[in-house]
């Protein structure tokens, strides 16, 4: 278990230092402390606006299965209707993530390339590489100076991408020193500007000592559109098995 | 504990059983008049059905699946028709073996303009010239494998006969095809068992697969008939081997594809190929948009006395550009030319949703050539094609 899934991640408290070492540190601890979860299922309300507040509605079921090397995770479409049935299967690997997304219209499985991992998910803010774990080796990790998030204090660990295709030049994560949990994710594109926002709120103890968030919001600040899901029937250890997350098993 | 059991409880029990599927009013606009006198219909119009229901035992041990489909067309009777395009079960042991059997649809090709190496499952004609309208295919297969490397083996024990637009029907050919009559070469008719095994390994950046297929033709060979005006078809034994192979980059895909057949009893030979790639390009303009570009040649060299090619030796040149919107808009644009006749076909088209459950589409379809090109009798059949679809 060496990833983070960032909506999912706890946290405990970090010390405050810049060095490229501590952060790969904190990183790892992260990763650590998100683990033994097995797996989870969950329900999804994918909630998009555009910049005049209009809103689509999907619902997605999700299922991840917790693997050394990265967490695998499928994701299927139960409405629109006519993306009902649509799946993405994410395989993080060591050094580049496979994904592959079946198309029920068509009857047919796509790879998602590395030069596609940026695009839209869905028609929503996130895009396919924000559809997987984020790999502790697949970044390089700093620790960057605390800052203040609202009326707490928040440590700030930078995550530079060293896989291909990413749409991010980094991502910086929020993390509570009150609550040690994660607040927030801000998304710098390959120009370095600050492209979006992932805040996550409302969590929920799942099970003894397992937090998870439920609401993630999604802001575009370029286009001002909007992304939320927010997470419903959240389970864990359901006995969920790699036979689950096999390509094959798309067609 | 207990609502944590509770709630893992309600959320796998929706996976047991769902229902997806769309119907959908489709009409087509011809823009000449029939060409033969015996052809109906400037206009025609369609309604089509096809519910998808699936039960799924939860954690994945078997599935289920019945997909029936059907099409009631207004001018042409053998464009009204039902098939089951999937009605099957699917298991799935703790190891790496799995077993299916039933009715299906199998493609292997990753090609866009054609499918060169696809065999398995016949061509429901009717429904489109594209190709992509496959007939369910009854087939017992077992497969062994992980993500990297996997063999398959169908055995299938009876051929579907291929769909072909009546006299009255329009995109036919000038003299009119006995589909209802085939010919077999072999003596169990339909019957006669066919095989393929596939293996495919996958790695991170390449799939290359080899296929072997023993059998009867999925293509029709025509015949002139001397006690009906129509063409009759006949259906050959066929030995195939075929490579497919694709490689991906960051933004390029790379695909290969090759076939060879021997057919009949006397082993006429044949072969075909064709090489191609994709390339995608996101935030088109600044937008939200992206873009993939496909472009392919395909050559097809087979003797007299085999079923007959229109992919001979043809470039295509594809696009699709996804709006990325909430309304899934989606523009897709593609165009073929025999680079021998230079016969052209192209189609332009765009599909949206209109709200939750409905999806509005409309395609412009042209063909332009002349008369020395095998397709030369769609000259006059360009037509126009809309649809309104409600999924459910």
């Amino acid at each position: 278990m060496n990833a983070i899934l960032p909506l999912l991640a706890t946290l405990f408290a970090a010390p405050a230092a810049a060095a490229n070492a501590e952060g790969q540190e904190l990183a790892t601890k992260l990763a650590t402390a998100n683990a033994g979860y097995a797996d989870m299922v969950a329900n999804i309300d994918m909630r998009l606006a555009d910049a005049k507040g209009r809103e689509a509605v999907r619902v997605l079921r999700m299922s991840v299965l917790e693997r050394e090397g990265g967490d695998y995770s499928l994701l299927e479409f139960q409405s629109p209707a006519d993306l009902k049935g649509m799946v993405l299967l994410s395989h993080p690997g060591k050094d580049t993530d496979q994904q592959w997304l079946y198309l029920p219209a068509l009857d047919r499985t796509q790879r998602i390339t590395s030069g596609r991992i940026s695009s839209s998910f869905g028609g929503s803010e996130f895009a396919y590489e924000d559809m997987t774990s984020i790999s502790v080796d697949k970044h390089s990790w700093t620790l960057l100076e605390p800052a203040a998030c609202g009326e707490a204090q928040c440590t700030r660990l930078q995550a530079e991408p060293r896989y291909e295709g990413s749409g991010y030049q980094r991502r910086v994560l929020w993390l509570s020193d009150d609550s040690r949990r994660l607040e927030h994710v801000d998304f710098y594109g390959r120009d370095g500007a600050h492209q979006k926002t992932l805040t996550y709120d409302d969590y929920v103890e799942v099970t003894q000592g397992v937090w998870r968030a439920r609401d993630w919001t999604m802001v575009n600040h370029r286009t001002q559109r909007k992304t939320v899901l927010h997470f419903d029937q959240i389970a864990l250890g359901n006995g969920l098995t790699v036979a689950e997350f096999s390509p094959e098993v798309l067609d | 504990m207990m609502l944590f059991a509770l709630l893992g409880a309600s959320a796998l029990a929706q996976d047991t059983f769902s229902t997806r599927g769309r119907a959908a009013a489709e009409s087509r606009v011809f823009v000449t008049r029939p060409p033969r006198t015996a052809q109906r219909g400037g206009v025609t119009g369609s309604l089509v059905g096809e519910p998808d229901f699936h039960w799924k035992k939860p954690k994945g041990r078997w599935e289920l699946r019945l997909t029936p489909f059907f099409r009631a067309d207004s001018h042409d009777f053998a464009r009204t028709h039902v098939d089951l395009r999937h009605a099957e079960l699917k298991l799935r042991g703790e190891s790496n073996f799995r077993f299916a059997a039933g009715i299906g649809q199998f493609r292997f090709s990753t090609m866009v303009g054609a499918a060169p190496i696809d065999v398995i499952n016949q061509t429901d004609q009717v429904e489109d010239l594209d190709g992509r309208a496959k007939l369910g295919q009854p087939y017992v297969q077992v497969s062994t494998g992980d993500s990297e490397l996997q063999v398959s083996a169908w055995y299938l024990p009876y051929q579907r006969a291929r769909t072909f637009p009546s006299l009255e029907g329009r995109l036919r050919p000038l003299f009119g095809i006995d589909a209802a009559n085939p010919t077999w070469e072999s003596v169990l008719g339909a019957w006669h068992p066919s095989g393929a095994i596939r293996v495919t390994r996958d790695t991170s950046w390449m799939r290359v697969a080899g296929t072997g297929y023993a059998g009867i033709s999925r293509d029709p060979r025509f015949i002139a008939q001397f006690t009906d005006a129509r063409v009759g078809v006949a259906y050959d034994r066929l030995h195939q081997l075929s490579v497919d192979a694709a490689a991906f980059s960051d933004v390029v895909t790379f695909k290969v594809e090759g076939a060879t057949s021997w057919w009949r009893a006397d082993h006429l030979f044949s072969w075909r190929a064709s090489a191609g790639l994709q390339t995608i390009h996101q935030g088109l303009f600044g937008s939200r948009a992206d873009m993939l570009l496909f472009a392919e040649y395909h050559v097809d060299r087979r003797p007299i006395g085999t079923p007959v090619t229109t992919n001979n030796n043809d470039v295509f040149l594809g696009m699709r550009l996804a709006h990325n919107d909430a309304q899934s808009t989606v523009w897709t644009a593609g165009g073929s030319v025999d680079l021998t006749t230079g016969f052209l076909s192209g189609r332009l088209q765009l599909d949206r949703r209109l709200r939750d459950h409905w999806v509005a589409g409309v395609q412009a379809n042209a063909f332009l050539g002349s008369r020395i090109a095998t397709e030369w009798w769609l000259g006059g059949e360009s037509y126009l094609q809309g649809h309104l679809s409600y999924y459910f």
